[in-house]
């Protein structure tokens, strides 16, 4: 069976059907609370605001547009919880240089070269860094982006390169 | 297509968002011009680099706390606990001090009611010196006695 598009599960939230909701928090959740972990390193805080996020498509469901597309107005719901976030952080340095991450120990993983792009990317200006998040990380579209962003496409293009040309630098020594 | 215009499409042809029409003449120049495929290789790597920082799982319980916060009203002991982030075992041992109901041999919790028994049980910041003082000689008296 063809599953749902994002658009009719909301149609059939905004009518009473709870069970809609609940399929777009299991399509979403994951990658929600990944795009706040590769930005706050903190796996707690990143569940809390994953949480946020989706007790406000909840309350506020019936104020989305089905005409629209789902998924940039999710991600704006996101980045603005994100951006709160970071206010809150602004003079706690330490915060943003914890970059703790476990994996499981049967995944082979090049950790110091993980650390390396974790440590690069966090060190992206923040215009930068949300577009490397959203696009290499969350697989978004340009266009979705720019929608989320509330910024040109050309623009959208020119920092992910931008981004990308710094990355090459920091990266030098982890390159083929 | 010159070299200009092939470098600033290259991060739309890198995550496969070129218009149809111009993915050949960008591969064609490729072919044609190392500096330009040297760089569509350097951005490559980065995509495949930044591609080793995989996804975390969230917690199991995660959709569960969420179905709490967002359904009504009534809680069994397991999702209380769950909602408080403590032991079943706590719950069931405290059971005397939390607002209940039993229904049979059923215990069941009102949301509403947890959570104005949580105002009345949170500790709450002392705000004046007085506040304070009397704190300390309480404090004082007990330890006196304790020394008794």
């Amino acid at each position: 069976m063809k599953e749902s598009s994002d658009e009719t599960l909301m149609k059939r939230f905004q009518r009473g059907d709870e069970e809609a909701f609940v399929t777009i928090m299991e399509r979403y959740q994951q990658r929600i609370f990944n795009y706040f972990l590769r930005q706050l390193y903190n796996h707690t805080l990143s569940e809390d605001l994953t949480q946020d996020v989706f007790i406000r498509i909840f309350k506020y469901g019936q104020s989305f547009d089905c005409r629209q597309k789902f998924r940039p107005w999710l991600y704006k719901i996101a980045l603005n919880q994100l951006r709160k976030e970071l206010k809150l952080r602004l003079n706690d340095v330490q915060c943003n240089k914890e970059l703790v991450t476990q994996y499981p120990s049967y995944i082979f993983i090049d950790y110091e070269l993980v650390e390396a792009v974790k440590n690069a990317i966090n060190q992206l200006p923040s215009a930068q860094r949300e577009v490397v998040i959203l696009k290499q990380y969350q697989g978004m579209t340009f266009s979705e982006i720019a929608q989320v962003l509330g910024c040109p496409e050309a623009t959208v293009k020119s920092r992910l390169y931008q981004a990308f040309t710094k990355l090459r630098k920091k990266l030098g020594k982890y390159r083929r | 297509m010159k070299c200009k215009q092939v470098k600033s499409s290259l991060i739309s042809y890198l995550f496969g968002e070129c218009p149809r029409e111009t993915t050949p003449l960008i591969e064609k120049h490729l072919v044609k011009c190392p500096k330009c495929q040297q760089e569509m290789d350097s951005l490559v790597e980065i995509k495949e680099m930044c591609g080793q920082w995989s996804e975390q799982p969230l917690s199991s319980k995660f959709l569960q706390n969420m179905l709490l916060k967002t359904k009504p009203d009534i809680l069994t002991p397991e999702e209380l606990a769950l909602y408080l982030r403590i032991p079943i075992d706590e719950i069931m041992a405290s059971l005397e001090n939390i607002p209940h109901i039993e229904i049979g041999k059923y215990i069941r919790f009102k949301r509403k009611s947890i959570m104005e028994w949580i105002e009345t049980i949170e500790h709450k910041p002392l705000k004046t010196i007085e506040e304070l003082e009397l704190a300390w000689h309480t404090s004082e008296n007990r330890i006196k006695n304790m020394l008794m």
